[in-house]
């Protein structure tokens, strides 16, 4: 009899609810790494930095609004949610993706329902529509080249020049604090090796005209330095970084160019590393000849599909 | 390695009508034009093929590979032919493909691709590639009387602009850089995917099995040389059966799913190539299998899994 009654659609659904929420629970500790403790930092009064694990974003605090660029993921929202209900009395108003890799931008819907505005590079559209990733909330505006969003005292400007790190990879201007955010291209410790060899994402054929661009827009901001994507002891780049990276890329592609020229690629691509120069390498962060190898193995495959 | 030919039961077989003094290794000649239907003909060049239509108003050509290839194509289609060259179709946009093309638009043809192909035409010129002249969004065709070409795309794969082709009347297709006959179930030749699509690869393949069922396609022409099992032979590929389709697609599917079932059994992103390389996660399926290569599958389509991209 007992039985009986508990088995009311009422109670129905609550075993339904419970059942969802046990393998919601089992989903996420399968697909989530585990969590790793978030932190958040005060750069300027306006801009902070928040990390989680590799990862880095930023909150822009404006007097008419809040920003938050890359959520990274729900635990990070939760705790940037609570960090802001507990110090701020404005609420985030807008929600930028630097691009479209879900590693950074998963987890918004807190900021949604508070009737946050998502913004993100109309190239990014290709993998953010369509619910792709049920964690992604997809973004209201697409832009093309700029678009600036107003928090008041705070200025965003979002610039994209083209295909660099995936298709849709933005500048994020920050002003008045004149702050560059480029997350996932450039590293805060200068000029480096790339941290997977393979570049799954890299795009050659635009790539020198994007870090020319950036270059460009610090210059004419008057902007010296830069905050990366990826967590590390240095919050802030000297600006040169990005011509220093351009000037990295510029000798990948001139090596693998010299090398075609020469005759010194296999039927694989993979260049004859005995026989290119490898000391103009080993002054950037993190130089490994094995990752040179698949380094230079991409630009050659590029230098004959153009792509 | 030794080179054969693969026969299949109910596939044309092509008619070798012209080919090069000079070898590229072994008995394997430079290039060949190889006949498959009285307006079919499929021109191999080093490993790289392409196909050209000749109908009663003219001549289609696909992929002028490269400028030495097409001086030579050029050369030997006017042994065939004095049919006007109408269309250059291009079937993506890597220049390892599409250069070359000059020659064919000084005599008039217009160059027909996938507007994504002509932004990457602007992002990035190539004196050896001529630009598209006509763009599309979805299907295209060109018809020179009897033979015409179908091109249809469905999405970014392999590039962000390749197309699917389909040859009629004789209902044959050719899928650039994938699908070669006789296996889908070949080793990749670049593992890292570099531009490539992953996203959209299983749903590229399932149009394309689509098509070729609601046509009633049986054979595919395949856009490179590739090679057999049992034993591991090169073989010419010009044409197979169009189950290539499928199975090109259940490779891919089948990375995919086991790199989503080791991260679903708790394992590190970033142990996830060598587990499977040690759990021998596809090594009888996979014909050519090579673990240094797998290896650098298993870390892109992770990366993928993990970023979207």
């Amino acid at each position: 009899m007992e039985v009986l009654l508990a088995l009311t659609p009422q109670y129905i659904n609550k075993i339904k609810h419970g059942l969802l929420a046990i393998m919601a629970f089992l989903l996420m500790s399968i697909y989530c790494p585990s969590w790793a403790e978030v932190t958040i930092e005060k750069l300027t009064e306006d801009v902070l930095v928040f990390d989680q694990g590799e990862n880095r974003g930023l909150l822009i605090i404006g007097n008419k609004g809040i920003a938050v660029i890359d959520p990274l993921n729900q635990q990070v929202v939760i705790e940037l949610n609570r960090f802001i209900a507990k110090n701020y009395k404005q609420r985030v108003t807008h929600v930028v993706y630097t691009h479209s890799h879900w590693d950074r931008i998963t987890g918004g819907e807190v900021f949604k329902k508070q009737g946050a505005k998502f913004i993100a590079n109309k190239e990014c559209r290709l993998f953010l529509s369509g619910n792709q990733n049920p964690n992604v909330v997809e973004p209201d505006v697409y832009f093309d080249r700029t678009y600036v969003i107003e928090l008041g005292n705070q200025t965003i400007e979002l610039s994209y020049f083209g295909p660099s790190h995936g298709e849709c990879l933005i500048a994020v201007q920050i002003q008045p604090a004149r702050l560059l955010f480029i997350a996932d291209l450039l590293n805060t410790k200068g000029p480096s090796f790339p941290n997977d060899p393979t570049l799954p994402y890299l795009r050659p054929a635009t790539l020198i005209a994007v870090l020319n661009a950036m270059e460009k827009l610090a210059e004419t901001n008057d902007i010296n330095s830069f905050i990366g994507g990826q967590s590390s002891a240095n919050i802030l780049g000297s600006i040169e970084t990005i011509s220093e990276q351009r000037e990295f890329w510029q000798l990948v592609q001139s090596t693998a160019e010299e090398a075609e020229k020469n005759g010194n690629v296999d039927l694989n691509n993979f260049i004859a590393m005995g026989k290119i120069d490898l000391e103009p390498f080993q002054k950037f962060h993190n130089y490994n000849q094995e990752d040179l190898s698949n380094i230079l193995r991409r630009y050659t495959s590029f230098l004959n599909m153009g792509r | 390695m030794c080179i054969s030919t693969v026969s299949h039961a109910m596939q044309p077989a092509p008619e070798t009508i012209a080919e090069s003094e000079k070898t590229l290794f072994g008995k394997l000649k430079l290039w060949e034009i190889e006949k498959i239907s009285p307006h079919l003909y499929t021109y191999r060049y080093t490993f790289y093929r392409n196909f050209f239509l000749i109908g009663e108003d003219g001549i289609i050509l696909t992929d002028p590979l490269t400028v030495e290839a097409a001086k030579i194509l050029d050369t030997e289609l006017r042994k065939i032919s004095d049919k006007p060259i109408k269309y250059v179709a291009y079937s993506h946009s890597h220049w390892d493909h599409i250069s070359g093309g000059q020659i064919f638009k000084d005599q008039g043809a217009e160059f027909v691709a996938h507007q994504k192909c002509q932004e990457n035409w602007l992002n990035n010129p190539n004196p050896n590639v001529v630009k598209p002249d006509i763009v599309f969004d979805k299907t295209y065709t060109i018809s020179v009387g009897t033979p015409s070409l179908e091109m249809h795309y469905w999405g970014p794969s392999h590039d962000n602009c390749r197309v699917g082709f389909l040859i009629r009347p004789d209902r044959i297709m050719f899928i650039a850089d994938d699908a070669n006959p006789p296996n889908g179930w070949n080793m990749l030749y670049g593992a890292g995917l570099a531009d490539t699509y992953i996203f959209n690869l299983v749903p590229f393949f399932l149009q394309a099995e689509k098509l070729a069922e609601r046509e009633g396609v049986e054979s595919v022409i395949g856009s490179h040389m590739s090679f057999d099992k049992n034993p591991m032979n090169l073989v010419s590929g010009t044409i197979g059966s169009a189950r290539v389709i499928k199975e090109q697609r259940l490779f891919y599917q089948s990375v995919i799913e086991a790199v989503e079932k080791a991260m679903a059994n708790g394992i590190a992103n970033k142990n996830i190539p060598d587990y499977l390389i040690e759990q021998k996660v596809l090594a009888d399926k996979i014909i050519g299998y090579d673990e240094a290569k797998m290896k650098v599958l298993y870390k892109r389509i992770t990366n993928f899994l993990i970023t979207g991209e």
